[in-house]
């Protein structure tokens, strides 16, 4: 079911102590000089929606009190605006007090209200129409991002960066792992560093060549090789060696040295995020922050604040903005935490070698190292377990306590270094001079055998991490492409709309007149991550990718920013929903705002438009257009005649509308009603005249008289043809048809200052209004009239 | 909304397509199935994995990278 809108009230509203706003779910124009209340009823669709005034907040708006703005100055009730919806009989009515708009009953209002963007993308006023056009690009591209409701897609694009950097880091430790493995094989004597397994082999082939293997090409042939030189080894010292050359290559593992920078490096950052949560409020609450804008950006239509529970007084654009600013303030103490972050990583991950490494000495070589050296790492070990367990303590509790490197990691270093040094000592000894080369050979191959399956994982590990890398590489520069092209795709979209609503309001045969804009675009600029969207035009085809602010007239920039405006909300908002354009066409020219009309009226039928102007030209011409385009059952015209503080803005006398009869036909108020009746009876004579080809007499002026049709005999053919079509009604059509002809000058006596009209009651106008009103809709329901009734 | 996981809908006015949210987020889902498809280190299990993910609301790094892990993992050879 579409809703649409019945009904306005307004109640000790700004101007408007008690004033209802008929649309009858139609579009409605209201015409009225300056100062008449107008904006007034603009200003009521705004704080139903919004809870507030926009211009009453923010920049420029000095030390308005917002809530007094709103109150009628004579009145103290609360003040309200409530809609009466169609075809749902049912109205929701906001009051000032109300943190948000009271849920409807019926679901299809709720939906009604739900679909309707910010105010301030369905309501616009003539002091906005140029900000679409000078705003900044980073505040455009913010505007329409939100328009997009681009989160997901911003989340995804984090996702997959996050994704990248993950990856890296993966690879990262993958080329450490390998070189860490392959770091063994160096030989500063050989000046030889290998990079893969296939070097290690070669290198291999190469050392056991002298010692009588000739063949060492595959992985399989080492164990024979090592056995070909294993039998011209002294027997006597071999097995000494071979658990020394073990326990020095796990010696030769250093403890990582990193460990003493990485400390410092977290605790200059504890430093300077204590310092910088005792300075700063905002830094403590910087978590909360960051929370709030996410809950902002995920619920744009809230209107109280989540926490206090607190009505949003600046509206919710305002506080989202300032939220905005104060998480972008805190940036560097985001920066800082994360470096933290990544620095108690690199520290854990150390450690964590470290302990890895003492562990595999432990079972493996504890035999051959001095008793007491053992027992001392054994208990080191526990003491460096106990260390991580407080590192991990700090990342976890987010605590920006001192961190300091105990004893032990030096005392670890130190023993290490006196026990690698005491095998090598002993390992050289035992060598005779004749056997280094072959005892060195032989290391090497042992060192190439342990290690193989090591450095064959880790080379392993280090390629798939370096496709997976590529990989990732193609999916991020993907999606990343992809998402730029899109946005630019709507982008380009929206100009065109934009730039073919600009030509529909200014294209024109004369040769002396063309559009000033002759191309239109909206670029995403190449920062449009952190959001640029570059406004450009071509000035009379001449200037290429200009401001437009450098080349337009000023009605032209009017017109260009009602254009941005118009094709967002074509482009944006849903069908059925509001238009309110309040007296934004006074800087349009006047050729050109009939264009502005057939706009409307072609690209804008499925919206309910509320349209206030001071310009009368334009609102004749709106009614025009609507008369002869036949849509005279989709709006309403309506003029503002005066406004009064205590009475708030009145129609105009001459008002020809039923509604204004109907509310005045009250003993204080029938009297006045002479004007109207007779714009009505005449409306309605002129039209059966028409439908009936009655003959009138001919009046070179146009103008006819109710008094014309009756001498033409227009009661006795409406007469005769209404018997014809329902004989069994002759009784009542003849009533109808003596109240309405048969009051004699019941017209003339209320429409002048004349004795007789006293003598005309209110019983006597009822009957006349009535009469009128049931010959119209008999008129109506066998076609004897032609066109509808304002 | 997911990405790519809307239906496109025109008014009933004859105007153009206003849902342009739903427009952008299909132009973003085709383009970045045509990119991954022109990548030779995206396998096309791997494609269509990761274009499903984009249906997902929940898309996270962990998600990505294990959809591509997942792939590696079953091809890895030295």
């Amino acid at each position: 079911m579409i809703e649409r809108i019945r009904e306005i009230r307004f109640s000790s509203f700004r101007g408007l102590p008690d004033y209802t706003c008929n649309l009858d779910g139609k579009n409605i124009s209201i015409f009225g000089g300056t100062g008449k209340g107008k904006s007034a009823i603009a200003d009521g669709i705004e704080f139903f929606f919004s809870g507030s005034l926009r211009r009453f907040h923010g920049e420029g708006s000095g030390n308005i009190d917002a809530d007094r703005a709103i109150r009628h100055v004579l009145k103290e009730e609360q003040p309200s605006v409530e809609l009466a919806f169609i075809p749902t009989n049912e109205s929701v009515r906001r009051r000032l007090s109300d943190y948000s708009i009271p849920t409807a009953t019926h679901s299809s209002i709720q939906e009604y209200i739900n679909q309707h963007p910010p105010a301030g993308a369905f309501v616009l006023r003539r002091s906005q129409l140029l900000e679409f056009i000078q705003d900044q690009d980073a505040k455009r591209y913010q505007k329409y991002i939100r328009l997009l409701g681009l989160d997901d897609i911003d989340a995804a694009q984090k996702s997959f960066v996050e994704a990248e950097e993950r990856i890296e880091v993966q690879r990262f430790k993958c080329h450490q792992r390998l070189s860490n493995a392959l770091w063994l094989f160096i030989d500063p004597d050989m000046d030889w560093i290998p990079t893969n397994l296939s070097a290690v082999l070669a290198k291999c082939a190469e050392v056991a060549r002298p010692f009588g293997v000739d063949i060492l090409t595959e992985w399989q042939q080492l164990d024979s090789a090592i056995s070909v030189l294993d039998a011209k080894r002294s027997k006597k010292t071999k097995q000494r060696i071979d658990a020394l050359n073990l326990a020095i290559d796990h010696l030769g593992v250093e403890v990582p040295s990193e460990i003493e920078s990485i400390v410092a490096a977290v605790n200059q950052l504890h430093g300077q995020l204590s310092k910088m949560q005792a300075e700063s409020e905002e830094a403590v609450r910087g978590g909360l922050i960051e929370e709030g804008l996410k809950y902002f950006q995920e619920h744009p239509d809230i209107t109280e604040c989540p926490l206090c529970e607190q009505k949003l007084e600046e509206g919710y654009q305002a506080v989202f903005e300032r939220l905005a600013e104060r998480n972008r303030a805190l940036g560097g103490l985001r920066a800082l935490e994360t470096q933290r972050s990544q620095n108690l990583d690199a520290l854990i991950t150390a450690l964590q070698r470290l302990l890895d490494q003492l562990a595999k000495e432990q079972e493996q070589d504890h035999g051959i190292y001095p008793e007491r050296d053992a027992q001392v790492l054994v208990k080191h070990h526990e003491a460096l377990q106990e260390w991580m367990k407080l590192v991990k303590s700090v990342e976890e509790q987010k605590s920006y306590k001192g961190v300091t490197v105990p004893p032990v990691v030096e005392a670890v270093r130190s023993i290490r270094s006196t026990i690698h040094d005491s095998f090598v000592k002993e390992r050289d000894a035992l060598i005779q001079p004749d056997a280094v080369a072959l005892e060195k050979a032989v290391g090497f191959l042992q060192r190439a055998k342990e290690k193989e399956p090591e450095i064959r994982a880790a080379q392993s590990a280090r390629d798939d991490s370096l496709k997976l890398w590529h990989a990732m590489r193609d999916v991020q520069e993907a999606f990343s492409r992809a998402r730029e092209s899109a946005v630019q795709a709507v982008f380009d979209k929206i100009a065109e709309k934009v730039l073919s609503y600009y030509h529909r309001l200014h294209d024109s045969d004369d040769a002396n007149e063309s559009s000033e804009c002759t191309d239109l675009s909206l670029t995403s600029t190449s920062r449009a991550a952190a959001g640029g969207l570059k406004l450009a035009i071509e000035f009379l085809g001449k200037v290429d990718s200009c401001d437009p602010c450098a080349f337009l007239s000023e009605g032209h920039l009017d017109s260009l920013g009602l254009c941005l405006y118009l094709a967002t909300v074509r482009m944006f908002n849903n069908s059925g929903s509001l238009l309110v354009l309040d007296d934004v066409l006074t800087s349009i020219d006047r050729e050109h705002r009939h264009r502005v009309a057939e706009l409307l009226l072609e690209d804008f039928s499925d919206f309910q438009l509320v349209v206030t102007t001071h310009d009368e030209y334009w609102f004749n011409s709106l009614q025009e257009m609507v008369l002869v385009r036949g849509e005279q059952d989709k709006w309403r015209f309506k003029r503002i005649a005066r406004w009064t503080l205590e009475k708030g803005p009145e129609s105009a006398a001459y008002e020809g509308t039923w509604d204004w009869i109907e509310s005045n036909l009250v003993e204080d108020a029938y009297r006045e009603l002479g004007g109207s009746l007779r714009l009505v009876l005449e409306d309605f004579l002129k039209r059966v005249a028409d439908k009936m080809e009655l003959k009138v007499e001919y009046h070179i002026n146009g103008k006819y008289t109710a008094g014309d049709f009756q001498f033409a005999g227009i009661h006795d053919k409406l007469r005769e043809r209404l018997i014809e079509k329902t004989p069994n009604e002759e009784a009542a059509i003849k009533i109808d048809i003596s109240r309405v002809f048969g009051t004699g000058d019941l017209i003339n006596f209320l429409s002048h200052d004349n004795p007789g009209r006293l003598e005309v009651t209110l019983t006597k106008t009822k009957d006349f209004v009535n009469g009128l009103k049931s010959l119209e809709q008999r008129c109506k329901t066998h076609k004897l009239v032609k066109g509808i009734s304002l | 909304m997911t990405i790519g996981g809307e239906e496109q809908t025109n008014s009933d006015q004859g105007v153009e397509p206003t849902d342009l949210k739903s427009e952008l987020r299909c132009i973003l889902a085709e383009d970045f199935k045509k990119r991954l498809t022109e990548s030779e280190l995206i396998s096309e299990e791997q494609c269509k994995r990761l274009c499903n993910l984009l249906t997902d609301e929940s898309i996270s790094a962990p998600e990505i990278v294990k959809t591509l892990t997942g792939d590696e993992e079953s091809t890895a050879d030295d």
